[in-house]
């Protein structure tokens, strides 16, 4: 393995796992990524010179830890109370290396604290690329379509208010702990989609996003073994994910689930999220948010071997999903599941009572492909002008454009 | 009487005005013994705002509302009438750069606890808590509709209360609004136009971090009728 590829193994496995345990010692945000990103650019000079150590974590937790107290030491004379914290990290004399399995992976804790409700969405979001994943401002400024300005400003602020408000960096326990993971989840899961299909802009697939969501998955479903909403939703991104090659034609334009080229999933993907809904559905008998939503997708990637959906069986898991969750999005999947198991009419009679405003361009987009599967042409591409009116990105106007030609509009 | 006031900061004017320091209005109010106590809060970037609805907690980040006017801290204040209050008011540097709201304490909401209160935590973190109730929901029940008496019961019994107030309404014409601008002081009484909704008490809490904070808030009664501002003091 060259430095390079070391280097870039390095980062997407420890950089998340240093920053944590620096935050706990230190209780310092900014000083724990200034001193990981320090012990990486240590490292490609070092690594370059002396070859890659045997234990890539273990030098950058030892190096990234000594740059921390090395700093803590020249702030001390004004700080003192950071002071006190670099005695308290001196006292075990700490030059040898740190073998990763003496430090308890703090990443968890990380997770909890970045994705705390008080903090806001976006700032979350935000916090969680800079933190655990390690992207620098302008990547995630790139990756959300905000100003590198605004972005930096937002993970300034949501640091001062974790230390100055008394955010907890722990694991919530008890009774908070379902809530609590189910806002971290929907954090990994927005990550997830930011990648995949995002709020706005031109191109359909920002693949860096979506990548780091699965690893946060992978690595919050290693680290809380036993809970089926992990499970279920790295098995939901690893479906959904299976389907990236297919979801665009060449041309970049938008290609929808039933006209994909099912050739194209990846079967790794595909494995990979049949594991991972095998292991959450072992852990519990009543599926939840995630788990549901990865059974759904099951059933479609079955159809890359049987050449079939289980339509019905579809509905039925969108029926149960209603009850968890009372969310205009889920009732317009469901009335558009029923109408494929069921017949147009029936979808379109469900679609007729969802609220217009909240689904934007979806829910006359639905309504239309219910109407072209009904064969009512004309109803078809009144539906889809009104849903070209309200669509947001490039790709989707695209498809809906084409669609009308299609139905002669 | 007791007066609670809240220091209202705005925040176009505090980066054009310098303002003298508070230290001298503090030392009046410590010589007349006009100010029993008070505290700055801390930036409102660190404010997290608590509602419950339908028994699920909503939190979301920084104040209640953008109103121009932030809290940024408060004083309880002792005089013998509202003009006194404001005369003294109207002396903080913070008059050329926001407003002084000037509450009365309605004492008599929570009766006195029976036989002292427990200790109160020695360790944590404090902070304040502002209730806003919905007006329009706040009009509609009694008083004792949202009675705090047992969660302030709560919350002495876990020693974490470092004591609170109930604001008598603020168009009952026991409140007043102090600024001074261009060299004059403006007082405006009674209802407060610029403010839909007003501030219906504080209080102020020890807790361990912001989660139990924010659990304490969730618990009022205010945060089902409209919503609680929770602000950290400075450490």
């Amino acid at each position: 393995m060259s430095t390079g590829d070391a280097l870039a193994r390095a980062f997407a496995d420890e950089w998340g796992r240093v920053v944590a345990s620096l935050v706990r010692t230190t209780g310092d945000w900014s000083l724990a990524e200034d001193a990981a990103q320090e012990a990486f650019a240590a490292a490609a000079t070092a690594w370059e010179r002396d070859g890659v150590p045997r234990r890539p974590g273990a030098w950058l937790t030892t190096v990234a830890r000594n740059r921390a107290l090395d700093r803590l030491r020249r702030g001390a004379v004004e700080r003192s109370v950071l002071a006190e914290q670099a005695a308290a990290m001196e006292e075990g004399g700490d030059v040898d290396p740190i073998e990763p399995d003496d430090v308890p992976d703090d990443r968890l804790r990380l997770i909890f604290t970045c994705c705390h409700p008080a903090l806001a969405l976006e700032a979350r979001v935000a916090l969680t690329l800079r933190t655990l994943c390690g992207l620098t401002v302008e990547e995630i400024a790139h990756a959300l379509g905000a100003s590198e300005a605004a972005t930096a400003k937002r993970l300034v602020r949501a640091r001062q208010k974790i230390q100055r408000a008394g955010v907890p960096y722990r694991v919530p326990s008890g009774a908070a702990l379902p809530e609590r993971l189910g806002g971290v989840l929907a954090v990994l899961y927005l990550l997830f989609t930011e990648g995949y299909a995002p709020s706005s802009g031109a191109a359909v697939v920002r693949p860096d996003l979506s990548a780091e969501a699965i690893r946060l998955a992978t690595v919050l479903a290693r680290l809380m073994p036993d809970e089926p909403e992990v499970l279920g939703l790295l098995a939901l991104l690893r479906f959904q994910d299976s389907r990236r090659a297919a979801r665009t034609g060449p041309a970049g334009e938008l290609v929808p689930l039933d006209e994909q080229d099912r050739g194209r999933w990846s079967p790794e993907s595909i494995r990979a999220g049949e594991e991972a809904l095998a292991a959450a559905e072992r852990r519990t008998a009543e599926p939840g948010f995630h788990l549901r939503q990865a059974r759904i997708a099951a059933l479609h990637a079955r159809a890359r071997e049987s050449g079939r959906v289980d339509r019905a069986a579809v509905a039925e898991e969108y029926a149960a999903l209603r009850r968890l969750s009372a969310s205009p999005h889920l009732a317009l999947a469901h009335a558009v599941a029923v109408g494929l198991a069921d017949g147009p009419d029936a979808g379109l009679a469900m679609l007729e009572d969802l609220p217009p405003g909240p689904l934007g361009a979806t829910l006359p987009a639905a309504r239309a492909d219910l109407l072209r599967r009904a064969g009512r042409t004309a109803a078809a591409a009144d539906a889809y002008r009104a849903a070209l009116v309200l669509a947001r990105t490039g790709p989707e106007r695209a498809f809906l454009a084409r669609r009308l030609a299609e139905v002669g509009g | 009487m007791q007066y609670v006031m809240l220091v209202r900061v705005d925040p176009d004017l505090a980066g054009t005005v310098e303002i003298d320091d508070v230290e001298p209005w503090v030392e009046e109010g410590s010589r007349t013994g006009m100010r029993r106590e008070g505290r700055p809060v801390d930036e409102p970037a660190t404010a997290t705002t608590v509602r419950v609805r339908d028994g699920e907690v909503l939190l979301s980040d920084g104040p209640f509302a953008e109103t121009k006017e932030i809290v940024a801290g408060y004083d309880l204040l002792e005089a013998p009438d509202l003009g006194t209050a404001v005369d003294y008011a109207s002396r903080h540097p913070v008059a050329r750069i926001g407003a002084l709201e000037i509450r009365e304490v309605w004492n008599d909401f929570v009766p006195d606890r029976e036989g002292g209160l427990p200790p109160t935590r020695t360790e944590g973190r404090d902070y304040l808590f502002l209730h806003v109730p919905d007006p329009a929901v706040y009009r509609s029940i009694a008083p004792e509709g949202l009675d705090p008496t047992e969660w302030v019961r709560r919350v002495e019994d876990k020693g974490v209360t470092l004591g609170g107030a109930r604001l008598r309404e603020a168009d009952d014409g026991t409140a007043a609004s102090v600024r001074a601008r261009d060299g004059e002081v403006l007082v405006s009484r009674g209802p407060f136009a610029e403010l839909a909704e007003q501030i219906a008490g504080v209080d102020l809490v020890r807790a361990a971090d912001l989660d139990e904070a924010l659990a304490l808030a969730a618990a009022h009664p205010t945060s089902t009728i409209g919503a609680i501002e929770v602000r950290p003091f400075p450490a």
